[in-house]
C-alpha cells in the first residue's frame, strides 16, 4: 500500500464516487482525503454535481402505462 | 418464465426503464412511451431466453436499447474530443470565480439550477454519451452492468462516463454563467 498523491486521488474520483474501487483503493483514497483539504472540496463538488443530476434525471412512469403494457401481452400468449 | 413473474419483475423496474427511455430520446416522453411498449412485447416474447439467476435488469435494458437502435436511433461516433486526464471542472470553475472552496456546492449553485435545464444538459449529450449517463443517472446501474447492456468494456463504460460527466459540468457552468447565479454568488 502506498500513499496516493492529489493527482493520483483526483483520477480516481469518479471511481470512488461510484464505489467502483477496490476496497485497498477506496481506502488509500479516504485517507489522503482525511489529510487533504483541497482535494475533499473538489470531491464535495463532484458529488453534489452528481447528486444533483441524479436527482433531476429520473421521470416519472405515466399514469396506466404500466396497465396498458401488461395488456399488450394479451396478443402475445 | 410465467408470465406473472415476468410481469412481476419487469414492473420493478419500469419506472428506471421509461427514465431511461425518455433520455434516450432526448426528452420526448411520447417516443419514450411507444418505445418502452415494444421492448416490453419484445421482452415478453422472448422471456424463456432469459437465464434464471442473471441480472433481468441488465437483460431488459438491453432489449430496450436494442429496440431503440431498430426504431431509428443513432449509434454515432465518438466525435468529442477531451482532455484524457480527469480534472475536477465545476470546482476548479468555481474557485476561479471566487466562490470560497468551504462554501456548499449545492447551496451556491446546484440548488439553484432548474431541474428541466439539468434534464436538457443531459439530453443534449452526444448520443454514446447519453446512453451511458441515462444508464448511469436514471438507471442506477453499476459499471459492470452498463457494460452488460451496451455489449462494451468495463473500461469504455469508465472513459465514456468520465467525458460525459465533463460534458454535463461544462454544460452546467455555462447554465450558471448564463443564469447570472455564479455571478451573483461571487459578489455576494
Amino acid at each position: 500500500m502506498h500513499d496516493m498523491d492529489c493527482r493520483e486521488v483526483i483520477k480516481h474520483m469518479a471511481q470512488y464516487l461510484d464505489r467502483e474501487l477496490s476496497s485497498e483503493e477506496q481506502q488509500e483514497v479516504q485517507k489522503h482525503l482525511g489529510e487533504c483539504g483541497s482535494c475533499a472540496n473538489a470531491f464535495r463538488w463532484e458529488n453534489s454535481m452528481l447528486v444533483l443530476v441524479k436527482n433531476c434525471a429520473g421521470e416519472e412512469l405515466p399514469q396506466g402505462l404500466t396497465t396498458r403494457i401488461f395488456e399488450s401481452f394479451d396478443c402475445c400468449e | 418464465m410465467e408470465r406473472a413473474t415476468f410481469e412481476r419483475e419487469l414492473e420493478k423496474i419500469l419506472g428506471l426503464a421509461y427514465g431511461y427511455a425518455v433520455r434516450l430520446h432526448g426528452g420526448d416522453r411520447d417516443a419514450a412511451e411507444d418505445l418502452l411498449q415494444e421492448a416490453s412485447v419484445s421482452a415478453f416474447r422472448g422471456r424463456d431466453n432469459f437465464m434464471p439467476g442473471t441480472n433481468f435488469k441488465a437483460w431488459f435494458f438491453k432489449i430496450l436499447t436494442n429496440a431503440f437502435y431498430r426504431q431509428g436511433g443513432k449509434k454515432e461516433l465518438e466525435t468529442v474530443s477531451l482532455d484524457a486526464d480527469p480534472e475536477p471542472y465545476l470546482y476548479l470553475q468555481a474557485k476561479e470565480a471566487g466562490i470560497s472552496a468551504s462554501d456548499d456546492p449545492a447551496e451556491v449553485l446546484f440548488n439553484k439550477i432548474d431541474v428541466v435545464e439539468v434534464k436538457n444538459a443531459l439530453d443534449n449529450l452526444p448520443s454514446e454519451f447519453r446512453e451511458v449517463s441515462a444508464l448511469y443517472f436514471t438507471g442506477e446501474m453499476s459499471y459492470e452492468e452498463i457494460s452488460e447492456t451496451l455489449d462494451i468494456p468495463v473500461g469504455t463504460v469508465r472513459s465514456r462516463l468520465h467525458r460525459a460527466r465533463k460534458l454535463l459540468q461544462v454544460a452546467l457552468w455555462d447554465l450558471a454563467v448564463s443564469r447570472g447565479i455564479v455571478e451573483a454568488v461571487s459578489y455576494a
